[in-house]
């Protein structure tokens, strides 16, 4: 074993280890011969460097707690006792210690290391005053400053020292990212990522040992552990940076590349940002991990600012209004803190809106309210400020966010209307709005479906075709119910020739699709069919409605899915209801073709999931019973009483 | 809950509040860390039944 070394053999053994980085190693050998050597000051002095390269702070603090006592006329062991104090968080004892070293020869050192204690406890005047007592060419004093800058909101202040502190220090790639971080805050997201990418070209130059990129790549790598050099390369920084911009630009998928390019870390290992992006990004594939993720963060007495208010907002998303508001009620302090007025307000609405929606609603306008006054006065700035081209451009995007956070509030309006199926109601508050904010997609799409809800549906297609038009060449990026909606719509107003030229069109390019990618599954036209099937249904043509649903899931190994089979199940449903009842006596032929379709739905449908469960449903379906086969089973043997069938 | 077979599933796209991934505030400059000293280690971890041997070898062969 390691641990096994020869006497005449340790000097070279465990510095070839240290010059290799192979800490873990080195510290398992350190360990033996301390407790063969209890006051060895070599092996105290080595284990401490090691613990601290591998960020285990308490470790190194341990160690060089016992080299003061034992050679208390070395100052060096005083600084990195205190300094291992503070990166282990501990900062009472480290600003303890730091008063150890108010002696001449320490004392930069100590007004440095307590200035980082108070930031770190978020005191920044009591930073900012121990850190004016450093000589004001310090190169350190101006990296400094541009961090308190940074917490003070001042970011371009905060540009310039980092900028400045550059130039004296060299590159550093901590700086580096503080520079791409104002940026980043000053919403100049090529900027920030210029930056960004030259962090991690450095880091895949310079640290080759780190495998920056691989794991996007499919290798499976071990874990590179939290050293010191990883720390100082900046790259996991840079990277969660980075994923914040793509995301931001919503470019979903580049920000989740940007975390598996990151060195490999076992989750363990991971820090909090990291984690809580991790859960962020995969919340659509794995939501019930997420939701565990965020919920662990928020336990630890320091997690990313933004998880409170995502958590919240998740369980909203997926309807668990009880459990949002548990968290809120039970972390009332961090209520100010965490989160915006904007956001704190509208979730208070939204909570409420589940128990007294008149209430809800009342909250929600005076929001609209405030929201469209600022709306208009930006308005207003966008047209004055033409003449300054970024000030116009910073303008529009500010416009554009606060249009967006006007949207949120008015659709959650109308959602309180549209549960009650008072679609009438939810038009007025839409047409009101359309009035002004006439080039919102969101409102314009929604109004449609409002229109299509109450059988409006020339009024429909004139919201549905602009955004057909509009991705006309790239058709399947409109989603499936908005072009089954239009279709529907062409129907209902005996327009059947522009429906057909629609279904051509989206055959046409799922058939170039399948022919680019035979893997990829396109479910666009499938969908449609299915919608028109389903109208023909609801008419009480059966016979054709059902045999058209019938058609549309071929091949079933393809088409057979959940979405799909939520669909053609309806129809079926529907079918059973109107025979019992003796309203539809289909011909022979008809039931014949539905038996022989669910009997093949038994066959494809064995792993296809009836529906997607939420994921932190308690008690969950039988594996077995939320499957298309299964319910495929149980509609044949409605088919075969409702008929009396004998096969 | 029943319901006659309407064409589409009720559906309004009711969007969220953006949410906001997380990045890491700027910290203060660290100080250097610890600096590796150098020591002869053969010297400070020679064992003792080592040395015993050694001793017990020398006046074998010095006899």
């Amino acid at each position: 074993s390691m641990t096994a070394i020869k006497d005449g053999e340790y000097t070279a053994t465990i510095f070839k280890l240290i010059k290799e980085c192979q800490y873990v190693d080195a510290i398992q050998i350190l360990t033996v011969q301390l407790q063969k050597h209890p006051k060895s000051r070599a092996a105290l002095s080595l284990l401490g460097y090691c613990y601290y390269h591998i960020q285990d702070f308490s470790g190194s603090a341990e160690c060089y707690e016992q080299l003061t006592q034992l050679h208390p006329e070395v100052e060096d062991y005083k600084v990195y006792y205190a300094q291992s104090l503070y990166k282990a968080g501990a900062y009472p004892e480290a600003t303890k210690a730091s008063f150890a070293l108010d002696n001449t020869s320490s004392h930069t050192k100590m007004l440095k290391l307590q200035a980082c204690i108070k930031y770190c406890e978020e005191d920044i005047s009591a930073a900012k005053s121990l850190l004016e007592q450093l000589p004001q060419d310090d190169p350190d004093y101006i990296y400094n400053m541009g961090c308190l800058l940074y917490q003070e909101g001042k970011y371009e202040e905060a540009c310039k020292k980092f900028t400045s502190a550059m130039q004296v220090l060299g590159y550093v790639p901590a700086l580096s990212y503080n520079i791409a971080l104002c940026h980043y805050s000053l919403k100049m997201y090529p900027q920030a990522l210029k930056h960004v990418e030259d962090i991690k070209n450095r880091g895949i130059k310079e640290h080759p040992e780190l495998s920056v990129g691989m794991t996007s790549e499919g290798v499976d790598f071990h874990s590179v552990g939290n050293t010191l050099e990883l720390q100082q390369t900046a790259l996991i920084e840079a990277l969660n940076l980075k994923a914040a911009i793509e995301y931001q630009l919503k470019n979903v998928k580049t920000a989740q590349e940007a975390l598996t390019d990151m060195p490999p870390r076992s989750e363990q290992e991971l820090d909090a940002v990291t984690l809580h992006n991790q859960a962020l990004l995969n919340m659509d594939s794995k939501p019930s991990e997420g939701f565990e993720k965020l919920a662990f963060l928020l336990q630890q007495p320091s997690f990313p600012p933004v998880t409170f208010a995502n958590l919240l907002l998740l369980y909203c998303k997926y309807e668990y209004f009880d459990l949002a508001a548990d968290v809120l009620a039970e972390n009332a302090h961090l209520t100010y803190k965490f989160l915006t007025p904007y956001i704190y307000e509208f979730l208070d609405a939204l909570l409420m809106s589940q128990t007294t929606p008149e209430e809800a609603f009342r909250k929600l306008d005076d929001m609209c309210g405030k929201l469209t006054e600022q709306l208009r006065k930006l308005a207003k700035l966008v047209q004055t400020q033409t003449r300054d081209e970024e000030a116009q451009k910073k303008a529009v995007q500010e416009y554009n966010q606060m249009l967006e956070k006007y949207i949120v509030v008015l659709m959650a309006q109308a959602k309180i209307y549209w549960n009650r199926e008072n679609y009438q109601m939810v038009e007025k508050i839409f047409q009101k709005s359309l009035e002004v904010w006439c080039e919102d997609d969101t409102l314009r799409l929604n109004l449609a479906h409002v229109l299509f809800m109450q059988n409006k549906y020339k009024k429909a297609i004139s919201f549905y075709e602009p955004i057909v038009t509009k991705h006309y060449d790239k058709i399947l990026n409109v989603s499936a119910v908005v072009l089954a909606n239009l279709c529907v719509s062409h129907i209902m107003t005996s327009n059947n020739a522009q429906a057909e030229e629609l279904m051509k069109k989206i055959e046409k390019e799922e058939e170039q699709i399948s022919n680019d990618d035979p893997n990829k599954k396109v479910f666009h036209h499938c969908i449609v069919n299915l919608v028109i099937g389903t109208l023909y249904c609801a008419k009480g043509n059966y016979e054709f409605g059902i045999s058209r649903v019938i058609k549309s899931l071929e091949p079933y190994n393809n088409k057979l899915g959940t979405d799909t089979w939520f669909y053609a199940k309806r129809c079926f449903l529907s079918l059973l209801e109107n025979m019992a009842k003796h309203m539809v006596v289909p011909v022979d032929s008809v039931i014949k073709e539905c038996i022989q379709f669910l009997e093949q739905c038994e066959v494809y449908g064995k792993t296809v999931p009836a529906l997607i469960e939420h994921p932190l449903e308690e008690s969950r379906i039988h594996i077995g019973k939320n499957t298309v086969a299964y319910e495929a089973r149980k509609l044949l043997s409605l088919i075969y009483e409702v008929t009396c069938w004998k096969e | 809950k029943y319901e006659p077979l309407q064409l589409m599933k009720r559906h309004i796209e009711a969007p969220l509040p953006r949410l906001q991934l997380a990045v890491s505030p700027p910290t203060l400059r660290d100080l250097p860390p610890p600096v590796l000293e150098h020591f002869d280690l053969n010297e400070a971890f020679f064992s003792v039944r080592d040395d015993f041997a050694q001793l017990t070898s020398k006046y074998i062969y010095d006899d």
